[in-house]
């Protein structure tokens, strides 16, 4: 499995592919500290006001912050709102670092 | 903006969940692939939106989650549409209301024409042109096809070098520009059309001139029916259309020849008498026959006398002769006269008979009169009006349809002819 995904990764290096498109990551977007887009997310682990943890391909999403409100929540992606303070990844079976 | 129509078409649900995993229940809504949005929580409580059809399909969620679901708010156009239905009243007048402006709105309200050039055509002219091809006021927009209209308007005026019509809302502009040399018509030719004879006009096609006669109008012979003058165009052919208002007589500036197709009804009446009994004349059986021979210019009476014993007889002659060879002719000819006593008997004639002589007397007559394209309106009538001990009157009438004008040449625009109701037919 980690042979054929760095097989993949060097693929898309070579041809200079979009990694979002080819690869099964997370895009995550940040507008400012008041919006955040998560896509390609794989579900909710934890939400409260002031923290939401999400589950990636690439580990666990821990994101932090002040009134957080889950402005869509869709298979596809999810759109938080409010003040984000910070924004963790821990590897899938490690901790949030 | 498109999702929040749409979420307002479809009506969404603003639920408050209590108790349970929150996160579990918002994983098994994903995996349910539900969508929900403005998603908030509390300590104990988490509210979020979801459409209705959404919200149907939440209990395995809510079980699954062992999470309690309440409705807080109900919001879309399912719901105001079931307030709504319960004022009838206030549905029917926004229904009205919308129709009345969509009616108002896809209808042509306001024509305005703009006319560029020497300004020898007259605006009532152009719109007139238009309202033939379908651009009037009050006619749907959807329907008038401008292009079309345009087209139209060159092609009947020909003083127009380019139109253009704009459609702004509910007006429509017509712009127009002049041909810059227009050739004013020669004002010393002037024919009128007048009528020659008496009826109730049936139809008017004026082709070119002012007609000055309408439908159900009384005229008689000499009546004008189309004037030479014309208000409308100062220059290049006339038209006149039918409906235009007309302006003020001095505003009449330039002559033609009138031409068009004035038809009318025109009623025929005949008197005719005839003897009511005829003489028929039969042999009695009684003849005598006189021999005559001709030699030269002398006759000698060789059998018979000159002078008949009969009162009333008719006469049979043969001659016999040598015949003739070239120019040479025999001079010697005989010459028999029979002559058969006759007695005069008086018969009646039938009725029937004179009504259908009557009748046949005034279609001949009317095979003189009438064009190709005129008509009877019904079949010849006949009535015995005067019935005498040996003559009979009869009155045959009749109506047709014909056409009245006639051209006369005369010299400038003349007072229009006001129908005196008080005139009689039947004077052709």
């Amino acid at each position: 499995m980690q042979r054929r995904n760095g097989l993949r990764d060097r693929l898309v290096s070579l041809l200079e592919l979009p990694g979002d498109a080819m690869l099964d990551v997370a895009r995550i977007t940040l507008v400012g500290d008041m919006e955040i887009v998560i896509e390609n997310h794989r579900g909710l682990v934890e939400y409260t006001p002031n923290r939401v943890a999400l589950t990636t391909p690439d580990g666990l999403l821990t994101i932090e912050g002040e009134e957080l409100k889950i402005a869509a929540i869709s298979p596809e992606q999810v759109i938080l709102l409010g003040r984000v303070r910070g924004m963790r990844y821990a590897p899938p079976g490690g901790e949030a670092s | 903006m498109l999702r929040r129509l749409i979420a307002f078409l479809l009506g969404t649900v603003r639920i408050e969940i209590t108790r349970g995993s929150f996160e579990q229940f918002l994983n098994l809504a994903l995996a349910h692939r539900l969508q929900l949005w403005d998603v908030q929580r509390t300590a104990t409580v988490m509210r979020a939106t979801l459409t209705v059809a959404d919200f149907f399909a939440l209990r395995p969620v809510a079980r699954g989650s062992r999470c309690r679901v309440h409705v807080r708010r109900r919001n879309g156009f399912p719901f105001r549409a079931q307030r709504l239905m319960a004022r009838p009243a206030l549905l029917f007048g926004f229904a009205a209301a919308l129709a009345a402006i969509l009616w108002a709105g896809s209808r042509l309200w306001v024509v305005e024409v703009r006319i560029t050039g020497p300004h020898y055509l007259d605006p009532r002219a152009v719109s007139a042109v238009a309202a033939e091809a379908g651009l009037k006021q009050g006619a749907w927009k959807s329907r008038v096809d401008l292009p079309a209209v345009a087209q139209h308007i060159q092609r009947r005026i020909e003083e127009v070098s380019w139109a253009v019509i704009r459609m702004q809302g509910t007006r429509a502009v017509i712009e127009v520009v002049e041909k810059a040399a227009v050739r004013p018509p020669n004002q010393a030719v002037c024919v009128h059309l007048v009528a020659r004879k008496s009826g109730v006009i049936e139809q008017v096609v004026p082709f070119q001139g002012e007609p000055m006669v309408r439908k159900g109008d009384i005229v008689s012979p000499g009546d004008l029916l189309v004037e030479c003058a014309f208000r409308y165009y100062a220059g290049g052919r006339p038209a006149v259309f039918p409906g235009t208002p007309l302006p003020p007589r001095q505003d009449v500036a330039r002559t033609t020849v009138a031409q068009g197709s004035v038809k009318a009804r025109v009623s025929y009446r005949q008197y005719v008498e005839y003897p009511t009994t005829r003489e028929l004349l039969t042999p009695t059986g009684r003849t005598e026959t006189i021999w005559v021979l001709k030699w030269n210019d002398r006759s000698i009476l060789l059998r018979g006398e000159n002078r008949s014993e009969f009162a009333r007889y008719e006469t049979s002659v043969r001659s016999y002769s040598l015949g003739q060879w070239r120019s040479w002719k025999s001079p010697v000819e005989l010459v028999i006269r029979d002559r058969v006593e006759v007695t005069a008997i008086r018969e009646v004639i039938p009725t029937a008979e004179l009504l259908e002589q009557a009748r046949a007397a005034l279609q001949a007559r009317l095979a003189w009169l009438l064009s190709p394209t005129d008509r009877l309106l019904q079949p010849i009538k006949t009535e015995i009006v005067d019935s005498g001990k040996e003559h009979v009157g009869i009155l045959v009438t009749v109506e047709t349809l014909e056409e009245i004008s006639s051209p006369l040449e005369g010299s400038g625009p003349v007072a229009p002819v006001s129908p005196d109701p008080s005139a009689e037919t039947g004077k052709p």
